[in-house]
């Protein structure tokens, strides 16, 4: 017996050793030693990145990394004015020293198959020197750059895939299909997955990228507006011809002077309207909106509206030579009201129209007074709110932003505010009077209504025209040699009296561009910094703006009104771009050449100057002449600056964006409102209800404190 | 005295138990308390916060072992009967299990109680620090040392009773 105890007593020793063994380490100690930062090249787990935080959780270690994450934004700019003397001129792109692979694999989407870096025509496109480039192959810029660096560049993209949809697929496979990860309004994927580390700090590799290095130590705004809360660079944003207008008013000069300046043009008209918009201005004696609804009675005709905004421009605007004036040139000064009344004269003379466009008078013409291009372009018509009392839309040149600086310089969601609400309510009256486009918020529809509004003036059965939109110069006026640019409504911004020619919507650092992946090999992220560093040399500028040199005159340059010359469109691009793409270069060097694709790049004005035709450069010249005010990242006034392209977000913001609900459901039912769907709210106060029910107070407060530290 | 240390064997078989249920309770809804540090906090208690949650996650996967252990404890009849061989393994084996990751919890606690405290709370609106977890945790750790030893103890008195009783080693499958 005391040696059968002795055994067991034995045993269980042994049980005990084995269990306290296992038993040790249950729970982490917060004091523990910090564990060591993941390798640049491991996409760490949310886990991994949580027990990194783990080990700064004491109190001078955090506070310690506060500081040095404030701190790092500046180093950041400042990283780049180092890079400035260091860096080599932007003419040598030869390969640097470093270990490079041989090829590339290449994410880019854009949510549009023609607009990916494969071309993507059925018809083949045959290059000067007879090279055919077929539907699959690379488009001829890529396959330019590609002889040019030596790199082979394989295109995995899924070709309809959009940038977004492609940014959450590749971060659930961490990023691994790919070195280069590109597209449209992904910066802020870019910031907050490299800050967990998917992608490359590019901070930590200026010097490879000295042509970057250089572009950033000029331009300290666009440092600062692509770097992440923790001070990182994480890709390369596509950086708009800014300090230049974007889009402009346009309309048919020929339809306001026929209109307003002589009678002969008149067709008898029995389209009538019952007037809901009861006008928003005082700045007159009188007000023309309410003079026309007085003298509708109910009903307004043509000859009452006409009659009524005749009498109300002489009687108000003696100076004017002609009434048409009050609208056209740079005489124009006219307001929202003065244009609605027109519109209303417009939408109601669809035979004198008709007959002014065509020749003919067209049974059943719809005339459109104003219309965006295309239904994803519905904000636009948001836009017009700018020339109700100045109320901002956008701060940034995207609809998503929706955020701008008020005149103390604080971030307001323009879309949830009660004055944004109540012009919505006026956008309303307009629609129910038939003077906006009535699809222009179906996104069921996507039709490019420029085209079939504008482009189709001479086409059999046409009966559908419109007057006026909000769009980009070149390709607006190139659509119909009648289309002139417009001045914009007059109105206050702010507290000022003044009233101004003003437009919130300007060329802006976008919020697209491309990254490299941290889970590419070394040599593959070698090989991407240079790639992404050519575009910013002077040979990859020009062939990223306008088109590999065989699209080029040779020695010769385009000398745009400004005194600037630019690299000039030979023979064979022009003829090209009007054969294959109605004489849009832009479209044609998009989805054709493969030059201008949304990926990091600083972009140049010559290209549209230099195809600019019909009435084109007298709209620039307008509104240069004018001048119309604009926005810009270095106005003095909070009101007048733009906003960054986007927002660093961090793992706190995002998880507090995830308990709320703000977001499309919203902006989808201002325009049922506006639209009057059956599934509509009934009321601005129900919009507004939407919003604080989602919880924008919140969301507000998370964007504000990301933009404060972002401007620290 | 069979009688008595039999009954005493039970009752801390079922408050070993009882003390392990209350645990898997507390470290289930043990972050509850902290969700704004997350959401209303600075940047410092968000940090914290998912230092704590990490906590939470291995504390709340203990108190799972430690129920099962518990079960262990029903299934070999321990609140019922002396434990024979493998019954008073399964006592060594769940003791020694509780008992010491108790002791390390109850190193840990202190430092995270010691953490949240030195939080800077001024910028939550209407917030109230609270440390009842943290306390009740400390308490029930405790309880769970004691218990555990005291049930380690009885386990052996009441099998050597059982010995000397001139019953089997292994007493059928327990």
């Amino acid at each position: 017996m005391k040696n059968h105890s002795k055994s067991l007593l034995l045993v269980l020793l042994m049980i005990l050793a084995v269990v306290a063994f296992t038993a040790c380490g249950g729970v982490s100690d917060p004091e523990a030693e910090p564990t060591a930062e993941p390798a640049p090249t491991e996409a760490p787990a949310v886990e991994e990145a949580a027990t990194e935080e783990v080990a700064v959780a004491e109190e001078e270690a955090v506070v310690e990394e506060a500081a040095a994450e404030e701190a790092a934004v500046e180093e950041a700019v400042a990283e780049t004015a180092e890079m400035e003397a260091e860096a080599v001129p932007a003419e040598e792109v030869a390969a640097p020293e470093m270990a490079m692979a041989d090829a590339l694999n290449l994410n880019i989407a854009a949510g549009n198959n023609q607009r990916t870096i494969t071309y993507q025509q059925a018809t083949p496109l045959e290059l000067p020197d007879g090279t055919v480039i077929s539907q699959g192959a690379l488009k001829p810029t890529w396959q330019y750059i590609q002889e040019q660096l030596g790199i082979q560049l394989n295109d995995v993209t899924i070709q309809d895939q959009s940038a977004g949809e492609m940014m959450d697929v590749s971060a659930a496979t961490s990023f691994d299909n790919a070195a280069i990860y590109g597209g449209n309004s992904i910066a802020e994927d870019f910031m907050s997955y490299g800050a967990q580390g998917y992608f490359v700090r590019l901070n930590d590799h200026l010097e490879h990228m000295p042509n970057f290095a250089a572009y950033l130590a000029a331009s300290p705004n666009i440092a600062k507006a692509i770097t992440a809360y923790d001070g990182g660079i994480y890709f390369v944003p596509y950086v708009a011809e800014i300090g230049n207008y974007a889009r402009v008013f346009d309309g048919r000069e020929t339809w306001v002077t026929a209109l307003l300046d002589s009678d002969e043009a008149l067709e008898a008209e029995t389209h009538t309207l019952t007037p809901s918009y009861e006008g928003f201005w005082d700045r007159n004696a009188t007000n023309v909106v309410d003079l026309q609804n007085e003298a509708a009675g109910g009903t307004l005709t043509r000859d009452v509206a006409r009659d009524t905004l005749l009498a109300y421009i002489a009687e108000t605007y003696p100076e004017l030579e002609n009434p048409s004036d009050l609208y056209l040139g740079e005489t124009a000064v006219y307001d929202m009201d003065e244009l609605v009344a027109l519109w209303r004269v417009i939408e109601l003379s669809p035979n004198t129209l008709s007959k002014v466009t065509t020749g003919d008078v067209i049974d059943g013409a719809e005339i459109t007074p104003f219309f965006v291009r295309q239904t994803s372009y519905r904000e636009d018509v948001l836009r017009l709110l700018n020339y109700f009392g100045g109320q901002r839309v956008h701060g940034s040149d995207s609809y998503a932003a929706r955020f701008y600086l008020d005149a103390n310089g604080e971030l307001q969601y323009s879309y949830a505010e009660d004055s944004f609400l109540a012009g919505v309510d006026l956008l309303k009256d307009l629609y129910e009077e038939g003077l906006i486009h009535s699809e222009f918020a179906d996104t069921s529809m996507t039709d490019n209504v420029r085209n079939s509004l504008y482009a189709a003036d001479d086409s059999d059965g046409q009966q559908q025209f419109g007057f006026m939109t909000y769009d980009w110069i070149a390709s607006t006026t190139a659509s119909n040699p009648d289309v002139v640019g417009m001045l914009p409504p007059l109105t206050t911004v702010g507290d000022s009296d003044e009233f101004i020619h003003w437009t919130e919507n300007t060329r802006v650092i976008k919020p697209d561009g491309w990254g490299i992946s941290t889970a590419a090999s070394e040599e593959e992220i070698n090989a991407a910094l240079y790639l992404l560093d050519y575009f910013f040399s002077d040979a990859g500028h020009i062939v990223q703006n306008y088109s590999p040199p065989y699209g080029l005159l040779e020695g010769e340059t385009y000398l745009a009104p400004d005194g600037i010359e630019y690299p000039k469109f030979n023979e064979w691009m022009v003829d090209a771009s009007c054969e294959l793409k109605s004489c849009d270069m832009s479209g044609f060097l998009r989805d054709f050449i493969g030059s201008q694709i949304p990926i990091g790049y600083q972009k140049e004005i010559g290209f549209e100057l230099q195809t600019t035709i019909n009435h084109g450069e007298e709209a620039w010249a307008l509104w240069i002449g004018a001048p119309v005010k604009s926005t810009s990242y270095e106005s003095e006034d909070p009101l007048f600056r733009l906003v960054p392209p986007v927002f660093s977000l961090t793992e706190q913001d995002t998880a507090k964006l995830g308990q709320l609900a703000v977001g499309e459901e919203q902006v989808d039912q201002i325009f049922l409102y506006i639209t009057g769907a059956e599934t509509a709210v009934d009321s601005v106060e129900a919009l507004k209800a939407l919003y604080v029910n989602a919880g924008i107070d919140d969301y507000v407060d998370v964007y504000r404190n990301a933009y404060a530290r972002m401007t620290e | 005295m069979k009688n008595y240390l039999l009954k005493t064997q039970s009752l801390l078989v079922y408050a070993l138990i009882a003390v392990c249920i209350a645990l898997f309770v507390l470290y289930l809804g043990f972050m509850t308390q902290y969700y704004s540090l997350f959401y209303d906090g600075t940047m410092e208690t968000f940090d914290y916060y998912k230092l704590l949650q990490v906590f939470n996650k291995e504390a709340f996967s203990l108190s799972l072992i430690f129920i099962a252990l518990g079960l262990v404890l029903l299934m070999f009849g321990l609140h019922k009967y002396r434990p024979g061989l493998f019954g008073l393994i399964a006592v060594f084996i769940a003791t020694v299990y509780m008992s010491l990751n108790s002791i390390t919890i109850l190193q840990v606690l202190p430092k995270y109680k010691n953490a949240y405290l030195a939080l800077d709370f001024s910028s939550m609106e209407d917030y109230v620090p609270s440390t009842f977890v943290f306390d009740a945790g400390l308490v029930l750790q405790s309880i769970m040392i004691v218990l555990s030893v005291l049930f380690a103890i009885v386990a052996v008195m009441t099998f050597v009773q059982r010995l000397k009783e001139g019953k089997p080693l292994v007493r059928k499958l327990i």
